[in-house]
């Protein structure tokens, strides 16, 4: 194998530099997503984790070019396999959707349209294959849904999804999101509206699709413990910024993070059993508007010093494959 | 479906009772005599006596309102008091009439208004939307009579493209659609503006939704998905609504045939108002309830099989 295929193979499907978000608004710029870079490897899954408002929904948006620049000032660069994302028309990201990039939502429940039946939402998506006839189309759309594990998929074609549970419909938006052979699935907190055995089902699906498809995946999630089941690779947002990130285990075994360790304490599925009252990290999250100078962790941090009211931190490394944003983390 | 269309047709039924049954109460505690007033002053004490007991005044109300309805279930609206024709007669000769100027007066309406929402709601907050809305908006505040009068103005006696009155002639149906012009155009009118903002209005409610994001994430094209993801949701607020503006058209078509001077319910009734004519009143009435009543009927049924939810029930 030539080098320069070496490269080309393991160059990122997606390459996120220094994109900052701001919405506007009558109160002037809220602030969504602010500096963030973010790589993602080919065939592996990347997690994005931060609590409710973090900006998760806004970074994977601005990153697919679905947030209009009429509500919002995107700054910073987003290359798909070095195309540049930003600057694309919305022909061109036309295109790109649903057969480079594919995208699964948090609700299950809304996400497809109650007055189409899964056969027609199906065949529909694969608008694209001009010569293939309805019968083929409705043959690939079968063997899709059974890919994802619905029993039975050629008499569910002619249903309509409010006849699906939500665990089902959401491995119906994953069947369409596969159908296209995209190269990056982005999923938006897929599991967070289903309970908790649909959950690992929809987890052990995905992970079991990456393998077969070499799709890489975004995965976006509140829950740590789904990272750590899932990812290769996590980003910790907070407040729109990226506080840390690196390989799954260094996170999780070495955190350098006040956030990220903050985090880790608190998340119920990684404590010990016997524990009652779970903690909770003290104080608020900065709202858009009143962003302080210097690290946007300060205002909840107990290690907070002079320096970090003054200076904002840059992502460092701390280790092979894994980067902080605080002074106080040891660098190597 | 089935059971569902059963429970709305039993709904509309009960409704058509009803409202019947009100409407034959307030005219039974109207003060004054109906003979005297059916009859003129001039009647004699005689003649009254006579029409009471033809009509079945002096019956309790229970007995009148029994003897109403079963007469009702014949088919029998009783008969004209001047004329004695029967008054079922009377509505099968107008209602037709009236109810083809509804149609027409709502079609254009809804041919116009639905497409004009939906660019609207594509073209938002754009110029062309603004402008759309303007129009819209006053067309919905221009009262239907005031839109018949200028209409007729303009375009019978200033510009004499179009016949002002009457229906045309009986039998010639080129000489029929050319009459039917003016006073369609005039009670259509508002609705066009009705209709286009209120398809507009969820049309933009229907294309925030999740599905209509989940579509654009696969990269189908625009057009699709307003005009078939989004529109097949959107639609049916406005097949209802269509289905009452059709009732409350009828009244607004009983004006236009006044104005226009064509035969209908509303010249009908109008005349039977003048001369106290109780049963044409009653008859004419009591049609226009039942096919409000239909109509709304049609339309909800006609959601219901839109909508895979109730279709696919029971
Ligand atoms: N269209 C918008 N206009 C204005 N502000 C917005 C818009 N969308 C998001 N925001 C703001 O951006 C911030 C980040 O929101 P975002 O939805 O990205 O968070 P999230 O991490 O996805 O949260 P969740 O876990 O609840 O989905 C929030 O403060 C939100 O209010
Ligand atoms: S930079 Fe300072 S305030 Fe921010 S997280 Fe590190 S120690 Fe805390
Ligand atoms: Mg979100």
């Amino acid at each position: 194998m030539s080098s320069k295929m070496e490269m080309e193979k393991n160059a990122p499907v997606l390459e996120i530099n220094n994109l900052s978000v701001g919405f506007n608004g009558a109160r002037g710029q809220a602030i969504a997503v602010k500096d963030v870079s973010l790589t993602v490897p080919p065939g592996k899954v990347v997690g994005i984790v931060g609590e409710s408002g973090s900006g998760k929904t806004t970074l994977i948006s601005a990153a697919l070019g679905l947030i209009s620049r009429q509500t919002a000032e995107i700054t910073g660069k987003v290359k798909f396999e070095g195309r540049d994302i930003l600057n694309m028309s919305e022909r061109e990201l036309r295109a790109i959707r649903g057969t480079d990039i594919a995208m699964i939502f948090q609700d299950p429940m809304t996400a497809l349209n109650p007055s189409m039946s899964i056969g027609t939402l199906m065949t529909d998506i694969q608008y694209r294959d001009r010569g293939v006839s309805m019968t083929e189309k409705r043959r690939k759309a079968v063997e899709m849904l059974r890919h994802v594990g619905i029993p039975d998929p050629e008499s569910r074609l002619t249903q309509y999804p409010h006849e699906f549970s939500g665990g089902m419909r959401q491995r119906i938006c994953i069947a369409m999101a596969l159908l296209g052979q995209p190269r990056l699935l982005i999923a938006d907190e897929p599991t967070t509206a289903l309970d908790v055995t649909m959950e690992a089902q929809i987890i052990h699906l995905l992970r079991k699709l990456q393998r077969d498809f070499h799709t890489s995946i975004v995965f976006v999630s509140h829950n740590l413990g789904i990272i750590a089941e899932i990812c290769d690779y996590v980003a910790v947002l907070y407040a729109g910024c990226l506080v840390e990130q690196g390989e799954v285990d260094h996170i999780f075994h070495n955190p350098q993070h006040p956030y990220t360790k903050a985090l880790l304490a608190c998340d119920p599925a990684l404590l010990p059993e016997q524990v009652t009252d779970f903690p909770a990290i003290p104080g608020e999250v900065p709202g858009p508007f009143d962003r302080p100078t210097g690290c946007i962790f300060q205002a909840r941090c107990n290690l907070a010093a002079d320096i970090c009211r003054q200076v904002s931190p840059p992502l460092r490394p701390v280790e092979a494959n894994h980067a902080a944003a605080c002074h106080m983390a040891k660098g190597i | 479906m089935w059971l569902y269309a059963l429970q709305r047709f039993g709904m509309a039924l009960l409704v058509c009772v009803l409202s019947v049954t009100v409407l034959f109460c307030i005219a039974y505690v109207i003060p004054g005599d109906p003979t005297a007033i059916a009859l003129g002053p001039r009647a004699t004490p005689a003649m009254r006596e006579a029409l009471r007991i033809r009509m079945g005044l002096g019956e309790p109300i229970y007995i009148q309102l029994y003897h109403f309805f079963s007469s009702l279930l014949r088919g029998d609206l009783g008969v004209d008091v001047w004329s004695n024709r029967p008054v079922i007669d009377i509505v099968k000769e107008t209602l037709p009439k009236t109810m083809i100027l509804a149609v027409t007066g709502l079609g254009w309406a809804a041919a116009l208004g639905i497409p004009l929402g939906c660019y609207s709601a594509i073209r938002r907050n754009k110029l062309d939307d603004r402008i759309i809305g303007i129009f819209s908006i006053a067309m919905i505040s221009t009262p239907s009579f005031l839109t018949a009068i200028y209409a007729l103005l303009v375009f019978a006696v200033t510009l004499n493209w179009l016949p002002a009155i009457g229906a045309g002639e009986p039998g010639n149906f080129g000489d029929q659609v050319v009459h039917l012009i003016l006073p369609a155009f005039a009670i259509g009118f508002a609705w066009v503006g009705y209709l286009s903002r209120l398809v507009r209005a969820t049309m933009l409610e229907v294309l925030n939704e999740t599905h209509i994001r989940f579509s654009r994430a696969f990269g189908l094209p625009e057009w699709k998905i307003t005009l078939k993801y989004a529109l097949k949701i959107a639609v049916l607020p406005t097949i209802t609504l269509l289905g009452m503006a059709y009732g409350g058209l009828l009244s607004s078509a009983v004006f236009a045939e006044i104005i226009f001077n064509r035969p209908g319910v509303g010249q009908s009734a109008l005349a039977a108002v003048n001369t106290r004519n109780y049963p044409v009143m009653m008859g004419l009435t009591l049609s226009t309830i039942f096919v409000f009543t239909m109509c709304t009927l049609i339309a909800d049924l006609l959601v219901a099989a839109l909508d895979p939810k109730i279709r696919k029930g029971l």
